[in-house]
């Protein structure tokens, strides 16, 4: 998070989630995912919530806050992917070209659209695109025995 | 349960790898990503889907260059903590026609809900968002009477549906409960 928007933010946004963690931590399912991919969902939605207090949707009705507060938890039924398994797709991310790994990283990383990557690396919107889809399905395919038919 | 921002009767279903890809990443507005959240709830096939994207996400932060805290990082943590007792419960109940996600948003589910009435018939409930920000979406729930006919009417922008009991039907297109389907402009 040290890329959103400065530091100040960044610190903010780490520190709602490990109050998150600390206070939700009843809340998490081993097997419903693992750890890691729980606290992302967290940091996920306190970035989703960060915008939404910054933006301009209208930060007065109180029943918007708890939308974002209360769905960590529910994406996965199950955690199909084991430890080991994680490390495997690990590796496989490393293996990706470098510019397919630079647009993973600034989507899943940086929490930026495929415009706003387009905008700040100077590549074309498509290209961008392309790069995401094929990232997304050379790590499908190269995952596809640990991961079954998703 | 709608989110609205086009006149059209063409359906669309919205849980491609482009849109569940683009909640994954937190890149969709409020209203769509409580939508997708819904239709996780409900649909394996789209859990997984969103699973693989936030476990990727995750792994993809293992590798991620860290960096410093300020010296007060931790006591503004621990100041910020709150009391035990207060630490998160949730006592919603875990069943109902209303996803979970939804009943979190209302604070109740479907049998506590305070309609206004829309037109003769059917009547609205503004979930999610302002009519006065039209620049924003927005997620209402509809209540309509069985067998009745809607007057023609148009929308702007893009709308999603999602029935949660019931069916409607639109030209020649049904929409069915448990489905997110997308109203397009044609």
């Amino acid at each position: 998070l040290n890329t959103v928007h400065g530091n100040g933010t960044a610190e903010d946004i780490v520190q709602d989630v490990m109050i998150k963690v600390w206070t939700g931590a009843h809340k998490f399912d081993p097997a419903k995912a693992s750890f890691a991919t729980w606290v992302y969902r967290i940091t996920r939605n306190r970035w989703i919530d960060h915008q939404r207090k910054h933006g301009r949707m209208d930060v007065r009705d109180p029943e918007l806050m708890k939308i974002i507060a209360d769905d960590e938890v529910s994406s996965a039924e199950v955690n199909f992917m084991s430890q080991q398994d994680a490390e495997i797709l690990r590796e496989q991310i490393q293996r990706l070209s470098e510019p397919q790994q630079m647009a993973i990283r600034m989507a899943f990383m940086e929490f930026k659209t495929h415009k706003q990557i387009s905008e700040e690396t100077g590549v074309p919107l498509g290209t961008v695109k392309t790069r995401i889809r094929s990232a997304i399905q050379v790590l499908k395919s190269n995952m596809s025995r640990h991961l079954g038919d998703v | 349960m709608s989110t609205s921002q086009q006149t059209g009767i063409a359906l669309k279903a919205i849980t491609s790898d482009d849109n569940l890809f683009a909640y994954a990443t937190g890149s969709l507005s409020l209203a769509k990503h409580v939508m997708i959240t819904c239709q996780a709830e409900i649909s394996d096939k789209v859990s997984q889907k969103i699973g693989l994207f936030e476990t990727i996400a995750a792994s993809a932060l293992e590798d991620v260059e860290t960096v410093s805290l300020s010296d007060n990082f931790m006591d503004n943590v621990i100041k910020a903590l709150p009391a035990r007792h207060a630490v998160e419960q949730d006592n919603l109940k875990t069943t109902g026609l209303a996803p979970r996600t939804l009943r979190n948003i209302l604070g109740h589910g479907l049998k506590d809900m305070k309609w206004k009435s829309l037109v003769p018939g059917v009547a609205v409930h503004d979930v999610l968002g302002n009519r006065r920000y039209e620049e924003s979406d927005r997620i209402y729930l509809l209540k309509a009477k069985g067998g009745m006919q809607m007057p023609l009417h148009g929308h702007k922008g893009e709308e999603w549906s999602l029935v949660l009991t019931g069916s409607y039907t639109v030209g020649d297109q049904t929409f069915l409960p448990k489905v997110v389907q997308k109203v397009v402009g044609i």
